[in-house]
C-alpha cells in the first residue's frame, strides 16, 4: 500500500499547489465574463471551456479548489474533534455521562438547525466580504456537524472499552489519561479517520446548500459546492463531458484522502 | 426486573429528550426571519384592508415560546396536534397521509441496504478472496463518500424511477456501505478466531460454518447497528424526498420549513426525534445484551 | 417564484400568438391529459383560491359568468348568456344561461349565482377574487331583478368591470361545504375532481353534465380525464415530459426550453414577449435600517438612472434567457398592446454616460472605485430569492456591469420568507431583484403598485402622503384614470405614469421574458397564449390524437 499512499499524497499536493498557483495558471480570473463566448468548448484559451456567462471554467475550478480544499477539511476536522471529545467521553466513562451525552447527540440530530442558520443570516450585515462569509459558513458547518461523528465514536469507544487489553490496563491501575491516550485513542484512530474523511464531501456540498439561505460562498467567488450544484442539469452535461471536471476532481481528492488516511481496519 | 427498570429509565430519558427537542425547535422557528410573514403580503392583488387581515391571521400569538409550547403539549396529550398554518388542515391528518410513504421507502431502503451489505460482508468474510474484498470495500467507500443529496440527484436525472422507489434506492445506497463495513469488520474478526479456523480445518460444512460460527456469534453486535441505521435512514429521507419529489414526511417538513409552519414543524420534530430516540435506545440495549458465545 | 403585481382578468387587446397548432377537423374523444402542478393545492374552495395550483384546479373544474378567450382576448359569454353595462358603468346585468347543471346533475339556480357573487364581494370573507371590487368607495350590491337576471350595482363606475368576472367563480353553498372533500364537490367546469392523493396527484374526470358542445353538436370536453401530478422539482417535470409521461409544461425556463427544442423541435413553443418581467429596485424607505448616506444615493434620481444606464439589458436577454427575452422598455410590456406607451424607447446601454451622470451628481471615480461626495465607497447589496438560477445569473451579470462604473454590488440570495420579511416589514435591504407578473392588463389592476399609499409600492410602501413630487403626480394620474370612462383619456393618463417611472427609475425594469411552454405532439388544438393558463386555456377543446389510445 505504501507506493499508492505516496502517489496519493503527491497528487493531493499537486492539486493544492495548482489551486494556490491559480493566478498564474488561469490568468483570466474566475469572475471575468467573456460574454461573446458563453458555454464555450475547451480550447487553448479556455482549457475547460466557459460557463453560461462566459467565465473561464478552469479558473473557476482552480479558485474553487482553494476555498473548498482548505475549508472543508478544516470544518471536517472541527466536527470530528468535537465529536470525538463527546463520543469518547460518553463511551469511556459510561453511566450518567454517557446517558446525558447520548441524549444530547439525539437532541442535536433532531433539532431543525436550518432555523438557526436563518437567524444567523438575519443578524449578519448584508454587505459581508466573501472571505468572512465563507469563514462563518464553514465554522457553522463544523460546529453543527459534531453529533453524527460523536455517535459513531461513542459506539466504537464502547466496543474498544470492553476489549481484553483495556480491561487489563484498567485492572493494572493505569490512570484514565494513560488508558485514553495509550490504549483507547490509538484503537479509535481508524474510526476517527473514517469520520473525518466522510465529512469532507458532505461539507463541500452543504456549503452549496447554505447558499440557499444567503450564507455560503457568494457570487462571483467559486467553490466546489456551487460548481457541483451547477451539474444538476445532467442532460446538459451529457454532451459536454468536460463539465464533469468538478465532480471528477472531488472524487480524485476523496480517493487520495482514502489512501492517505488509514482506515481499512475499520474497527479492529 | 432489572431489565424492566432499565427500559423505563431509557424510555423516560428518550421522552424527555424529545420534549426538549420540540421546545428548541419551536423557539428556533419563532425567532427565525420570515416567521409570521405571509407571502401574500407582497401580492399586488391585495389592497390595504386585505393585507391587514392577512397580517392579523399570520401573527403569532403573543404568549412566548414556552407557554405556547406547554399549551401545545397539553392539547397534543388529548390527541389534538394543532392545525397547520400553511396547509390550513389538521397536522394529524397531514402526518397520517405522509407517514406511510416515508415508512415504506425507508423500510424498503433499509431492507435493501441491509441485505446487500450483509450478503457482501458474508461473502467477503467467507470467501476470503482479497480481490473480492477490495472490490466490495472500494464500492462501499465510494458510496460512503457520496452525500445522499448527490445520490438522489443522480437517481432523479438518470432514471425513470418513481419518487418513492428512487427514495428507497438512495436510502439503500446510504445504508449499504455502513452495514457492509461494520459487518465485514466484525465477521472478519470472528472468522480469524482460532475456533473458527479449527472448524474450517476440521472440514465443517460451509453452511454450518457460516451459520454457527459466523452469523450467530456476530448477531448482537451487528443488530446494534440496526437502531442507528433506522435513524440514519430517516435522516436521509428528508433531503432525498425533497429532491425526488416523493410525498413523504421529509417533503412535508421542507415545505413546513419554507413557510415557517410552527405547529407542523414542531410535530414533525417530535415525531422524527421519537423514532430516532427509540431506535438509539434499542441499539444500546442490543449492544449491552449478553453476546452468544461461539459453540 | 414570481410576485404578482396585478390582478387577474382580461383585456380587450389582441396579442397574436405566432405559433398555432394545426387544427384537425375530427377531434377524437377520449384519453387522459397529464401535466404537473408545481405545489400542493392549498384549498379547493373556489371562493378562496389565491395560489397558482388552486387556480389551475379552479380553471379546470369551475365555472364563470364571462370567460376571456386567451387567444383573441375577447370576452365570451359562459354561464351568463349575455350581459350589459348600465347606468354609465355603475351596474352590470347578467342574463343566466338555461339548462346548466353541476357535475352531480343538479341544476344551477339564480340563488347559486347570488350566493357566489355575494360571497366573493363580501369584505368580511376576504375572497381574493373580490379584491379588485374593493376600491374603498362602498360595497357592491347584488340583486335578482328577474328569474334569470342578476344585477351587480357598484358604488362608483368602474371602467371595464366586466373583465373582472373572468375570475369570479360561480359555485353553490353545497359545493363550498364539501370543499374539504374535493372528490364530492360538484362543479360547473369541464372536469370535476374524482380522486385527490395529497402530495401526489389529482385525477379529474370529464363532467358528464358540462353545458358546452362543439360545432358538430358533440358534448365537450373531448378528453375523458386530466391527471395532475404534484411535482415541485422542475427538472423532474422536464424529464417526465421528455420521456412522454406528461403532455404539457407551462412557464418553462430558457434552459429547459432549449433542451426540449434540441430533443424534439416541434414541441417547444415560444409565444413571444410575455407579461412577466425582471426588475431591480432600490430601498427608499425613510426608516430603513441602512446607513443614511446610502439612502441618499437611492433617493437620488441621477444615481438610479445611472445604474439603469450601466446595465447591459441586451446581454441579460441573450445570455441568461438565451435570447428568449427582450430588453425591457418600461414598466408595461409591449405585449400589453392597448396600454403600452409606444413613445418610450429601449433605454440605451451606455456606461460612459452613466459615469458622466454620476460625476455631475457629485460622485467621483478614485482608481476603479466610485465614491460619493462625502468619500464613501459606493458599495451596496442586492437581495434576491434563492433557487432561481436565472435571477442569480442576472445578479451576477449586473455585478460585472456595475463594476465597470466603479460600483461594488454584493449579491445575497435569501429564502422567500426572509426576503418577504425584509421588503415588507423590516426594510433591512438596499436593493432587490425580483420577477413581476402582470396578469391583468388593465391599469386599474396596478393601483396597489403605483399608489404611494399602497403596500405593494415596492420601493417605499404605505406612505401616509407622497414623499416626492413625482409620486404625488403618479397618485393623481392613477386615481384619475380609474374613474375616467373614455379609453383615450385613460390611455393618455397611464402613458404619463409610464414616462414618469422611466424618468425617475425607482424600478429598473430589466427584461421582458418570453412565454415558453412545451406541448406534446400528441395533443391537438393547443394554442399557447401569453396569458395564464398559457397552454390549456381552451381545455374543453384540447384532444389527444389517437384518442383514448394514449
Amino acid at each position: 500500500m505504501k507506493p499508492l499512499r505516496r502517489a496519493a499524497m503527491a497528487l493531493l499536493a499537486a492539486i493544492y499547489l495548482a489551486a494556490l498557483a491559480a493566478a498564474w495558471l488561469a490568468p483570466a480570473g474566475y469572475a471575468r465574463q467573456f460574454r461573446e463566448s458563453p458555454d464555450a468548448k475547451p480550447s487553448a484559451v479556455f482549457l475547460l471551456g466557459t460557463d453560461e456567462l462566459g467565465r473561464d471554467s478552469f479558473a473557476r475550478l482552480l479558485y474553487g479548489s482553494r476555498v473548498s480544499l482548505s475549508l472543508a477539511p478544516a470544518a471536517a476536522a472541527l466536527a470530528t474533534l468535537v465529536g470525538a471529545v463527546a463520543g469518547v467521553s460518553a463511551g469511556y466513562w459510561g453511566g450518567w455521562i454517557d446517558t446525558c451525552l447520548a441524549r444530547l447527540m439525539d437532541l442535536f440530530l433532531s433539532v431543525p438547525w436550518l432555523f438557526l442558520l436563518l437567524s444567523v443570516r438575519a443578524v449578519l450585515p448584508l454587505n459581508v466580504r466573501p472571505l468572512e462569509s465563507i469563514g462563518i459558513t464553514f465554522l457553522l458547518l463544523g460546529l453543527l456537524g459534531w453529533a453524527g461523528p460523536a455517535r459513531v465514536l461513542r459506539a466504537a469507544a464502547h466496543e474498544v472499552k470492553s476489549e481484553d487489553f483495556m480491561v487489563q490496563a484498567r485492572a493494572r491501575g493505569s490512570s484514565p489519561v494513560r488508558v485514553l491516550s495509550l490504549h483507547l485513542l490509538p484503537n479509535l484512530a481508524p474510526v476517527l479517520a473514517a469520520q473525518f474523511w466522510m465529512s469532507i464531501p458532505l461539507f463541500i456540498l452543504s456549503e452549496a446548500n447554505l447558499g440557499f439561505l444567503g450564507l455560503g460562498v457568494a457570487e462571483p467567488v467559486p467553490s466546489w459546492g456551487n460548481l457541483l450544484a451547477g451539474l444538476q442539469n445532467l442532460d446538459a452535461v451529457a454532451g459536454c463531458p468536460w463539465r464533469l471536471a468538478p465532480l471528477v476532481l472531488l472524487l480524485v481528492v476523496m480517493a487520495c484522502f482514502h489512501f492517505i488516511v488509514p482506515m481499512e481496519d475499520f474497527s479492529k | 426486573m432489572r431489565m424492566r427498570a432499565r427500559l423505563i429509565h431509557s424510555l423516560t430519558t428518550v421522552l424527555l429528550t424529545v420534549l426538549v427537542g420540540g421546545l428548541i425547535a419551536a423557539a428556533l422557528v419563532r425567532r427565525s426571519p420570515g416567521f409570521g410573514v405571509d407571502e401574500r403580503e407582497f401580492d399586488a392583488r391585495y389592497g390595504q384592508d386585505s393585507i391587514r387581515h392577512i397580517r392579523e391571521e399570520a401573527k403569532p400569538s403573543g404568549g412566548g415560546a414556552l407557554p405556547d409550547y406547554l399549551r401545545f403539549l397539553v392539547r397534543a396529550a388529548t390527541g389534538d396536534l394543532g392545525t397547520s398554518a400553511s396547509f390550513h388542515r389538521p397536522v394529524a391528518a397531514l402526518i397520517a397521509e405522509r407517514f406511510p410513504a416515508t415508512m415504506r421507502s425507508a423500510g424498503a431502503g433499509l431492507a435493501l441496504g441491509w441485505t446487500a451489505g450483509m450478503l457482501l460482508a458474508l461473502a467477503a468474510a467467507g470467501l476470503s478472496r482479497p480481490a473480492f474484498d477490495l472490490g466490495a470495500g472500494a464500492a462501499a467507500a465510494f458510496f460512503l463518500c457520496l452525500p445522499s443529496s448527490v445520490l438522489a440527484l443522480a437517481m432523479v436525472l438518470a432514471g425513470r424511477l418513481g419518487g418513492k422507489t428512487a427514495v428507497a434506492v438512495v436510502i439503500a445506497l446510504v445504508i449499504f456501505p455502513r452495514v457492509f463495513r461494520y459487518a465485514r469488520a466484525i465477521l472478519g474478526r470472528i472468522a480469524a478466531a482460532p475456533h473458527v479456523l479449527m472448524a474450517r480445518a476440521r472440514g465443517v460444512r460451509p453452511w454450518r460454518l457460516l451459520w454457527a460460527h459466523l452469523i450467530r456469534p456476530s448477531a448482537p453486535a451487528i443488530l446494534a447497528l440496526l437502531g442507528v441505521s433506522v435513524s440514519v435512514a430517516f435522516g436521509a429521507a428528508i433531503p432525498v424526498e425533497v429532491l425526488c419529489d416523493s410525498p413523504g414526511l421529509g417533503q412535508l417538513a421542507w415545505q413546513a420549513a419554507l413557510k415557517r409552519d410552527l405547529p407542523l414543524l414542531v410535530d414533525i420534530t417530535l415525531l422524527v426525534s421519537l423514532v430516532a430516540g427509540i431506535a438509539g435506545m434499542a441499539a444500546d440495549i442490543a449492544r449491552s445484551a449478553p453476546a452468544v458465545e461461539p459453540s | 417564484m414570481n410576485v404578482r403585481w396585478a390582478g387577474f382578468a382580461l383585456a380587450w387587446l389582441v396579442v397574436q400568438s405566432p405559433l398555432r397548432s394545426a387544427r384537425i377537423p375530427e377531434p377524437v374523444p377520449g384519453g387522459e391529459l397529464r401535466f404537473c402542478l408545481h405545489a400542493e393545492p392549498k384549498t379547493f374552495n373556489t371562493l378562496m383560491v389565491s395560489e397558482e395550483p388552486d387556480e389551475v384546479v379552479r380553471f379546470l373544474t369551475g365555472g364563470v359568468l364571462i370567460r376571456m378567450n386567451r387567444e383573441t382576448q375577447a370576452l365570451e359569454p359562459e354561464l351568463a348568456e349575455s350581459w350589459r353595462i348600465l347606468d354609465g358603468g355603475r351596474k352590470i346585468e347578467f342574463k343566466l344561461r338555461e339548462g346548466v347543471r353541476f357535475s352531480d346533475g343538479s341544476a344551477l339556480t339564480a340563488a347559486d349565482v347570488l350566493f357566489s357573487l355575494r360571497s366573493v364581494l363580501d369584505p368580511a370573507l376576504h375572497s381574493p377574487a373580490g379584491e379588485p371590487f374593493r376600491t374603498g368607495q362602498g360595497k357592491p350590491l347584488v340583486s335578482q331583478p328577474g328569474s334569470r337576471r342578476i344585477l351587480v350595482s357598484l358604488a362608483a363606475p368602474m371602467p371595464g368591470v366586466e373583465r373582472l368576472f373572468d375570475e369570479v367563480p360561480i359555485t353553490s353553498a353545497r359545493a363550498v361545504e364539501k370543499s374539504a372533500h374535493p372528490a364530492d364537490m360538484p362543479g360547473l367546469g369541464p372536469f370535476h375532481v374524482v380522486e385527490y392523493r395529497p402530495g401526489s396527484s389529482l385525477l379529474l374526470a370529464r363532467n358528464p353534465f358540462y353545458w358546452k358542445r362543439d360545432e358538430a353538436g358533440r358534448s365537450l370536453p373531448y378528453l375523458d380525464s386530466v391527471r395532475l401530478s404534484i411535482q415541485q422539482n422542475r427538472d423532474l417535470e422536464l424529464a417526465r415530459f421528455l420521456h412522454g409521461e406528461i403532455h404539457l409544461i407551462n412557464g418553462l425556463d430558457a434552459e429547459s426550453f432549449e433542451r426540449v427544442a434540441a430533443k424534439s423541435p416541434g414541441e417547444a413553443r415560444d409565444t413571444g414577449r410575455s407579461l412577466e418581467s425582471e426588475e431591480l429596485w432600490f430601498n427608499q424607505v425613510a426608516r430603513a435600517p441602512i446607513p443614511e448616506y446610502r439612502k441618499q444615493w437611492f433617493r437620488s434620481r441621477e444615481f438610479r438612472r445611472a445604474v439603469a444606464q450601466a446595465i447591459n439589458r441586451a446581454d441579460l436577454a441573450r445570455l441568461v434567457y438565451r435570447g428568449h427575452a427582450a430588453p425591457a422598455i418600461g414598466p408595461v410590456s409591449p405585449a400589453n398592446l392597448a396600454w403600452f406607451n409606444a413613445n418610450l424607447r429601449v433605454p440605451t446601454f451606455d456606461p460612459d454616460a452613466a459615469l458622466a451622470r454620476l460625476k455631475a451628481a457629485g460622485f467621483s471615480l478614485a482608481g476603479s472605485a466610485l465614491h460619493d461626495r462625502e468619500g464613501h465607497g459606493v458599495e451596496f447589496s442586492v437581495i434576491t430569492n434563492s433557487g432561481n438560477k436565472s435571477r442569480e445569473r442576472l445578479a451576477t451579470m449586473i455585478q460585472q456591469d456595475l463594476a465597470r462604473i466603479g460600483i461594488r454590488l454584493n449579491v445575497v440570495t435569501l429564502d422567500f420568507g426572509s426576503l418577504i420579511e425584509r421588503i415588507t416589514r423590516t426594510f433591512d435591504y438596499e436593493s432587490c431583484l425580483l420577477g413581476m407578473v402582470n396578469v391583468d392588463l388593465d391599469p386599474s389592476a396596478e393601483m396597489n403598485v403605483w399608489l404611494s399609499s399602497a403596500s405593494s409600492h415596492a420601493w417605499n410602501p404605505a406612505q401616509t402622503s407622497p414623499e416626492t413630487s413625482w409620486e404625488a403626480d403618479i397618485d393623481r394620474l392613477m386615481r384619475a384614470q380609474a374613474v375616467e370612462t373614455s379609453f383615450k383619456r385613460r390611455k393618455a393618463l397611464f402613458d404619463r405614469v409610464q414616462e414618469i417611472v422611466v424618468e425617475e427609475a425607482p424600478v429598473v425594469v430589466l427584461v421582458d421574458k418570453n412565454a415558453l411552454s412545451a406541448v406534446s405532439r400528441s395533443l391537438g388544438d393547443v394554442t399557447p397564449a401569453v396569458l395564464h393558463p398559457q397552454t390549456f386555456w381552451n381545455i374543453d377543446r384540447i384532444y389527444l390524437r389517437g384518442g383514448a389510445g394514449r
